[in-house]
């Protein structure tokens, strides 16, 4: 299946991944931190295990990390 | 494994073994900054895109460490360590306010936390609105369409007086906008602030979290509760993009434009204070209540004040919120100035020291020393009066606390 996560595009090999799952695939580091941005919405955190990915699924990971401007 | 008790949680929880080196403790990495593989790498950082460390006044590992802990005492969804409590209570307000907004608080006030919100804050033009404390009605009477938080100390430093927490969430819920609870006197080992209705928690981690007195600090946390999508908070909104993680994100970039940042040293001395939380709360707790019970006998003693006493307004109410225990701090009353100056001077192992919940027994004379600059009638309204000794029981044996204090009264015969 293919996505496009944080502007690239990338190949699942699974046929099921919800974005806890991505989130621990792609080895994103403090999880906790990250808000995910859905097909263009913003993910409520509680629907993290609910959402399987789908073909052409377009994921961005934000951080807020401070500092300058924002 | 069955869910830890407390005091193991206070351990446990949030703590992990660092994945290279096995290390139990977070070290403490006192760089101002960190360096990358390549522009590409720091690039994603500074856009969010990757989390990373680059420069210690937006975050640090050790700092990071900390705030892991803070947030799983209280099972919320994030925290933010800063400088100081003073530098919390700051975050949280600008955070969540700004020109033009209001808030409303609960006046029975720590006196610096008094000083921020009638100087600098109102100067900053958010209206504050100061409310007795205990009358929740007033806290629902002062609401409008800018309002951005309700704000109350959990047990009112000094005054030890109690709010109604589950009545002011309601109101707050019903504007969308978060309480926001001071529990540096109580911490989370005497209250549940997410089950008591807390959204948001502020706390000078320098007190009983630290617990030796060696460090100054403090922390934001988000219990996690709020709908940050329906908050009418502008400072928020700008956040939005962050989903649950708006506020904190505001918070992040209050400290990190602002700079109260705190060092790694002392993230590093405050987490370890975490271990012996419960151990110690329990002590103080249990000190507190013999000193006053004491005191309620003395003949020199006008007045003793410890929400632990059977004989306190407010026992009932302090024992639901704080699962029967009262904490460490308890004032008297001595009839005059001149007799609480001649009673701290009398005292021998118990230190004359403005802080509050250290191992060490500590007596302050409030109303010249950290209630100076309030008129006699703000003073009273936060619970300082002209006779008034507040004293922060500590760890020591209890007989030989009861016994300075016993020894010092005799002088003010």
């Amino acid at each position: 299946m293919k996505i496009k996560l944080n502007g690239e595009e990338k190949n699942i090999e699974k046929d099921t991944l919800n974005i806890s799952e991505l989130l621990i695939k792609e080895n994103v580091k403090m999880p906790d931190m990250v808000s995910v941005e859905y097909n263009g919405e913003i993910l409520d955190r509680s629907k993290f295990e609910a959402t399987t990915l789908s073909e052409n699924d377009e994921i961005e990971f934000l951080y807020f990390m401070g500092g300058g401007a924002s | 494994m069955n869910d830890l008790s407390q005091q193991s949680s206070f351990i446990h929880d949030g703590v992990e073994p660092d994945s290279e080196t096995g290390a139990t403790q977070t070290p403490i990495y006192q760089s101002a900054g960190f360096a990358h593989n390549n522009a590409q790498d720091l690039e994603d950082v500074f856009q969010g895109k990757a989390f990373g460390y680059y420069y210690s006044r937006v975050n640090n590992p050790t700092v990071v460490a900390l705030e892991k802990r803070l947030t799983a005492l209280e099972k919320g969804l994030g925290a933010v360590v800063v400088s100081s409590g003073m530098a919390a209570i700051t975050t949280a307000i600008t955070a969540l306010a700004c020109s033009g907004d209001n808030i409303v608080v609960g006046k029975s006030l720590f006196g610096s936390t008094y000083y921020l919100l009638k100087g600098l804050i109102t100067d900053m033009g958010i209206d504050v609105r100061f409310v007795d404390s205990c009358d929740s009605k007033a806290f629902e009477d002062n609401i409008d369409k800018k309002t951005r938080l309700l704000y109350v100390e959990a047990m009112g430093n000094p005054k030890l007086d109690v709010p109604n927490l589950q009545t002011l969430s309601t109101y707050a819920n019903q504007h969308n906008i978060p309480l926001v609870l001071d529990t540096t006197l109580t911490t989370t080992y005497m209250l549940d602030a997410k089950q008591h209705g807390a959204h948001i928690v502020v706390c000078a981690t320098t007190k009983y979290i630290c617990g030796g007195g060696t460090t100054v600090g403090g922390v934001v946390i988000d219990i996690g509760t709020m709908k940050w999508s329906k908050s009418p908070s502008k400072t928020v909104q700008e956040m939005s993009k962050f989903g649950q993680l708006a506020f904190l994100s505001a918070a992040r970039k209050v400290r990190s434009n602002v700079g109260n940042c705190q060092s790694p040293f002392n993230a590093f001395l405050t987490q370890l204070g975490i271990d012996t939380l419960g151990l110690r709360m329990k002590q103080h707790g249990e000190n507190a209540l013999a000193l006053a019970e004491f005191f309620e006998t003395h003949s020199n003693v006008n007045h003793v004040n410890y929400l632990g006493l059977s004989s306190h307004s407010q026992h009932v109410l302090a024992s639901k919120q704080f699962n029967h225990i009262f904490g460490g701090l308890l004032t008297i009353r001595v009839g005059s100035k001149e007799n609480a100056f001649k009673l701290i001077n009398n005292l021998k192992m118990v230190k004359d020291l403005v802080n509050i919940g250290d191992a060490k027994t500590l007596a302050v004379y409030p109303a010249s020393t950290i209630y100076r600059n309030l008129n006699k009638q703000e003073r009273e309204s936060a619970g300082v009066y002209e006779d008034m000794i507040r004293i922060s029981v500590g760890l020591e044996d209890k007989d030989d606390i009861i016994n300075d204090f016993k020894q010092a009264l005799e002088s003010i015969r």
